[in-house]
């Protein structure tokens, strides 16, 4: 990174922050989203773009870091900085242990991915079933007025919201900026290009592929802390849903798999073109049903024909921010 | 000194003896070279030290300690590494980021290993691709990147899977210069799978041959040459060099 990207970085940064004050409501939550799906995109970056480990299932990370946090506030009035501890270690167990499982015997390729879908199908059929936390018919908490910002229980504004989502996707970046250039980003590297080179070079690599599996699982939790408090609803059919896993993905993928600003831009590039879509279809005055996501689909088969590696690697030799 | 040593190893592929009982030694210091027609089962004898497979009878010592069984991390861990015969780049990195995961192994800095790795690629003649990614680079830059990442683990033994193979005679002197250097200089063994007859006649000290699976013969490049058992099973018969 060069002296002109840390610049654009921070200008970009400045106009993240100042925000709020200039937006409306319906911008503020489109922006809320975006960097919804560059903090989650970030995170499933970390397994499968560093590491190379396809998950189709982080759904069950969103959806287990919500129901956990969310269970603590509605039963026992835990506010989330306490719950999310239980998100994150919760969440740090179920990654490890289909690491774990995945790893040892190994599982890899597409029967990683499916190990990984499967599990998220099984948790979303579970808690459809699981009463104490409202089952199919959803969790409701409760709803407080939204121009009160009480921080601790994470109840507030749609501007508090934003700065919340906004230092998680900010933290997420510096996290990763961090450790792509320490031993961790190199070694993923590493197994990600070619395994058997990797242990070659005394990498034990069930080791490094468990640490890659944990963190991006416990990361990508404290999205679905968010989500819970965000939405202050939540449904297993739609916060484990397969969907789910790939809206998560779809962001990196768009934006550059194991880059650092891929999974951010390529958020980015989505929360614009649902939203352009969505306007244009309103300035026509069509509609037909269904238009909205063709027009999305087509916009994504385009982008990914066009840049197979992603948006990011070609716009950084254009602004010529990278060596 | 004995540095490396295989007793009694044996290994077959559904019935077929590919390894039958062959116990050698590689010395420290030394470069060993282990040659022997194809079949031969060097390849494999090669992946039972290497560790990436598994020996049905016999005993691998390292440092007069076993170590048959343990994963190939574990094996760089104690000091032997290796290159691939088929490269295995690791395509996406730059070269130099391909050998500074190499020298993080022998160094907890990151700046200390960048260090190390910039050095190792001025030597191998690399230095001034050190930013291309891998997949750019030539075959024969490929197998010296073998080289190069494998020399970052600061190895007591190096296992070389025809390192030479591919190269033009041009391309193969200043690696065997190279691999004579870290050999006298570091004092690193050698153990060499090669074809190519220059490079073994430059550097080895010790030759041993392999013929359908069994140590037929050892001795000095020029000895093993000679000999008309190695004659008759390496090179064909009445062949005389």
């Amino acid at each position: 990174m060069n002296r002109r990207a840390l610049s654009l970085l921070a200008s970009l940064g400045v106009v993240l922050v100042c925000l709020p004050f200039v937006a409306t409501d319906y911008v503020l939550s489109v922006a809320t989203l975006f960097l919804f799906f560059a903090y989650t995109g970030q995170a499933w970056n970390i397994l499968m773009g560093f590491a190379g480990q396809l998950s189709l299932g982080h759904s069950v990370y969103l959806g287990v870091g919500a129901y956990a946090a969310a269970a603590l506030h509605y039963h026992f009035g835990i506010g989330p900085w306490a719950g999310l501890w239980l998100s994150l270690a919760l969440c740090a167990a179920l990654g490890a242990v289909i690491g774990a499982l995945a790893f040892r015997y190994s599982v890899s390729g597409v029967h990683f991915t499916l190990l990984t879908i499967a599990v998220a199908e099984f948790m979303r059929i579970g808690f459809d079933h699981f009463t104490w936390l409202g089952g199919s018919g959803g969790l409701f908490l409760k709803v407080t007025p939204r121009d009160q910002i009480d921080l601790f229980n994470l109840r507030g504004t749609p501007a508090m919201f934003y700065y919340v989502i906004l230092a998680l996707a900010a933290a997420a970046l510096a996290l990763n900026a961090w450790v792509l250039r320490r031993r961790p980003g190199y070694y993923w590297q590493a197994i990600r290009e070619n395994e058997e080179a990797a242990q070659a070079l005394g990498i034990h690599t069930f080791r490094w592929k468990m640490l890659a599996m944990i963190i991006s699982a416990s990361m990508t939790s404290l999205g679905g802390v968010f989500l819970a408090f965000y939405y202050n609803n939540l449904f297993p059919e739609q916060v484990f849903h397969i969907s789910r896993s790939i809206e998560i993905i779809l962001g990196p993928i768009i934006g550059g798999m194991g880059t650092l600003f891929g999974p951010v831009l390529g958020a980015a590039l989505l929360a614009l073109l649902a939203d352009g879509a969505t306007e244009i279809l309103a300035a026509t005055g069509w509609e037909i049903p269904g238009l909205k996501q063709l027009i999305y689909g087509i916009a994504l088969f385009a982008v990914i024909t066009i840049l197979p590696h992603g948006v990011w690697p070609a716009l950084a030799r254009k602004l010529k921010v990278w060596k | 000194m004995t540095l490396l040593e295989t007793q009694h190893v044996s290994k077959s592929f559904r019935g077929l003896r590919a390894v039958s009982n062959v116990s050698l030694s590689v010395a420290t210091n030394a470069i060993t070279a282990l040659i022997g027609p194809n079949g031969a089962g060097k390849t494999t004898l090669f992946n039972l030290i290497a560790g990436t497979t598994a020996l049905d009878d016999g005993k691998i010592l390292f440092s007069g300690d076993r170590i048959d069984g343990l994963r190939p991390d574990q094996l760089c861990e104690l000091g032997i590494a290796r290159t691939f015969q088929i490269v295995k780049p690791f395509s996406g990195l730059t070269v130099l980021d391909n050998v500074i995961v190499g020298a993080l192994k022998a160094n907890l800095r990151l700046s200390d290993a960048r260090r190390q790795a910039d050095s190792i690629l001025e030597h191998l003649g690399l230095g001034a691709k050190r930013d291309l990614p891998a997949s750019v680079l030539t075959l024969p830059d490929r197998k010296r990147l073998e080289v190069a990442r494998a020399i970052a683990t600061r190895p007591k033994l190096l296992l070389l899977d025809e390192a030479m193979a591919g190269l033009r005679p041009a391309e193969c002197e200043p690696m065997i210069e190279f691999l004579r250097e870290i050999n006298r200089r570091d004092g690193v063994a050698i153990l060499l799978i090669e074809h190519v007859m220059r490079a073994v006649m430059a550097l080895a000290q010790v030759v041993i041959v392999l013929h359908q699976g069994e140590v037929v013969a050892r001795g000095a490049p020029e000895e093993i040459v000679r000999e008309p058992v190695v004659l008759q099973c390496y090179l064909g018969a009445n062949v005389t060099l």
